[in-house]
């Protein structure tokens, strides 16, 4: 029962976690062909920054590696991750019980109880695999493109980012149960999130 | 033994009793007719008797199963065709029929695709894309595949046309004389309630005004005509459901004790006496309130 | 086979004695002869979409009435004439007797009337040697 429960949902979410992955994909290869011109954005003259800045900083500040991992972290995952994360949240529960699909599960056996466990579990295995797969590409696309990640320190960072991503999802299956129509609380939540 | 059984079941909406005190019995291998017009309280009954609407007071019991507590138990026994389609509208007619096939451990597969075969259903096609009767026709299969040992048809043949109506009704007596399960269905066509179930009720107002075997209702709900001059008012000692009409002649409707009646009317001298018998679309007319006069349990 | 019934679901009359009606009239007219085989309950149930209760008690009250032997396990067949007990054959022709003699009533024929009637009728076919299709010079339909 579990695994055509799995598979049904799977088979819901399917194109939602496409676009989601090309979303985040895409925003990668942006940031990888983007790097060389954001470099030049970098002042030349050092002497005008404040005293406490290092030229070692400094450094850091420009290297490939911590452009890629703060715009990836900081940006992508809260941009692109909030809105799959709103949009599974929304689309999890409330529109079955509007159209009343989900009937057709409770009436072959399904408790409502397993329904809504498998359904938040899948949703929240989602946002934190998504992340993670995009994030272990990062590597094989930049060496494709002549750069070299120094570490990969950020990755526990990526599923911090994630699991607040959960967060995210259950507070907008939240709003979806109390609200009802979809619209609405897709705004509801996209103004909550500060999207 | 009962299959489904009710006490004091009701359910009030706001202001609205849709369904009040309802006490409901269906024996194990009838055919159940529940008929009742739009409003009634049919569907909101049905979706009580499967847990997936709470009763305001009562109990519910299907198959020895608390409705309100252990749905999924019954959900796991009786096939259910809703009112309205439950099925998801942009799966194949594949994918939904192996969603359900995956939750019923009973599923039935040569059962599945004799009834595939014989509603010509497109696998391919997508289920909101299917003629409301085809998609009526799955819900049936699927509700059918597993060889539930009690099925639920909420309005099962609404939306077909006359030719897959009587399809439908062939495969659910087949089904019937095959593993004798019991069938509850809700329906206001009465020719075809006549001729499936043996059992009937009759919801009007949320309230069950009459149940019992369909030939005996039939046999003892009559109506007579009786002529009587130089009288103006007839009164009887024998109880009878209503008397209607003035000027020496009136109409009766008798619900049990027929002879009694008659033999009470003989001693009055009529210049006319008849007895009609009833068709169970008159039986209807005279509990379902489409004859002008309230049924003397409402209110 | 299954053809020659026709079930009137508007008719007060009940479905299993229309049913049964008919299946006797076929069998007093020679449609099914006996040791002919009837369609299973299920077969009937579903091409008349009529609930199998409903066939099995027509089938019962034939098989009562000794029209019909169900063997277990190889169906339901009509009956040879000799198989009729003689309570079955009384039951039978009285069944059909209470018919015709409500419908002379109806009709507004008295009790001489209907005597003198049956007297008449009863040394006429007998004196035919005819036995058993009888009624049907009758206006029982």
């Amino acid at each position: 029962m579990n695994r055509t429960l799995i598979a049904k949902e799977l088979r819901e979410l399917r194109w939602k976690l496409l676009v989601g992955f090309l979303a985040l994909l895409g925003a990668v290869l942006l940031m990888i062909l983007m790097y060389e011109k954001i470099q030049l954005v970098l002042p030349e003259d050092t002497s005008q920054l404040p005293p406490f800045v290092t030229p070692e900083m400094l450094e850091s500040l420009g290297d490939y590696t911590t452009a890629m991992w703060s715009n990836f972290n900081d940006k992508n995952i809260p941009q692109i991750g909030t809105l799959l994360a709103i949009v599974l949240g929304i689309g999890l529960l409330a529109p079955e019980i509007e159209s009343g699909t989900i009937t057709l599960l409770l009436t072959n056996g399904v408790c409502r109880k397993r329904v809504f466990w498998i359904k938040t579990t899948l949703a929240v295995v989602t946002l934190i695999v998504l992340p993670m797969v995009v994030t272990v590409l990062i590597g094989p696309f930049s060496r494709a493109f002549g750069y070299s990640l120094r570490h990969l320190r950020q990755i526990p960072a990526t599923l911090v980012a994630s699991l607040s991503l959960a967060f995210v999802m259950a507070v907008s299956l939240f709003i979806s149960l109390l609200v009802k129509e979809r619209i609405w609380s897709g705004i509801a939540c996209a103004i909550l999130f500060g999207l | 033994m009962e299959v489904i059984k009710t006490r004091g079941l009701t359910k009030i909406y706001g202001a609205k009793i849709a369904v009040a005190d309802l006490d409901l019995s269906v024996q194990r291998g009838s055919v159940f007719g529940f008929l009742g017009p739009n409003g009634s309280g049919k569907s909101t009954t049905v979706k009580m008797l499967l847990g997936l609407r709470t009763p305001s007071r009562g109990t519910a019991q299907v198959l020895g199963f608390d409705s309100s507590r252990e749905s999924h138990l019954i959900g796991q026994r009786v096939g259910y065709v809703p009112e309205l389609g439950n099925l998801y509208p942009h799966w194949t007619v594949q994918a939904t029929i192996e969603l359900v096939r995956g939750l019923r451990p009973t599923w039935d597969d040569s059962f599945a695709s004799h009834l595939l075969s014989l509603f010509e259903l497109p696998l391919k096609q997508r289920v909101g894309k299917l003629s409301k009767g085809m998609q009526r026709q799955l819900a049936l299969l699927l509700a059918m595949a597993p060889r539930p040992e009690l099925l639920i048809l909420d309005e099962p043949t609404s939306g077909l046309d006359p030719i897959k109506r009587q399809e439908f009704l062939q495969v659910l007596m087949e089904g019937v004389a095959d593993t004798g399960q019991t069938v509850f269905f809700s329906s206001h066509n009465m020719t075809e309630v006549e001729r499936v179930a043996d059992t009937i009720g009759i919801l009007y107002n949320g309230r069950l005004v009459v149940s019992g075997a369909l030939e005996e209702l039939k046999c003892s709900v009559k109506r007579i005509r009786v002529v009587l001059p130089n009288r103006d008012s007839l009164q009887l000692q024998q109880p009878v459901r209503s008397i209607e009409g003035d000027n020496g002649q009136w109409i009766l409707t008798v619900e049990r004790g027929v002879e009694k009646v008659l033999a009470e009317l003989r001693t009055m001298e009529p210049v006319a006496l008849q007895v009609y018998d009833l068709a169970l679309e008159d039986i209807f007319m005279i509990y379902g309130g489409g004859e002008g006069h309230e049924p003397n349990t409402d209110r | 086979m299954i053809k020659l019934f026709y079930l009137d679901h508007r008719s007060p009359i009940p479905i299993y004695v229309q049913l049964q009606n008919q299946i006797k009239q076929a069998i007093a007219g020679g449609v099914f002869v006996p040791g002919d085989q009837l369609p299973s309950v299920r077969e009937l149930a579903g091409r008349l979409a009529v609930n199998p209760n409903t066939i099995a008690r027509a089938y019962q009250e034939l098989e009562r009435e000794g029209l019909i032997e169900t063997l277990r396990g190889r169906g339901t067949f009509v009956a040879e004439v000799e198989a009729l007990t003689p309570l079955a054959r009384r039951l039978r022709v009285s069944e059909r007797l209470d018919g015709l003699l409500r419908e002379a009533r109806r009709l507004g024929m008295g009790r001489r009337e209907v005597n003198d009637l049956f007297a008449e009728r009863l040394s006429l076919v007998f004196e035919e040697e005819e036995e058993g299709s009888g009624e049907n010079g009758s206006n029982q339909n």
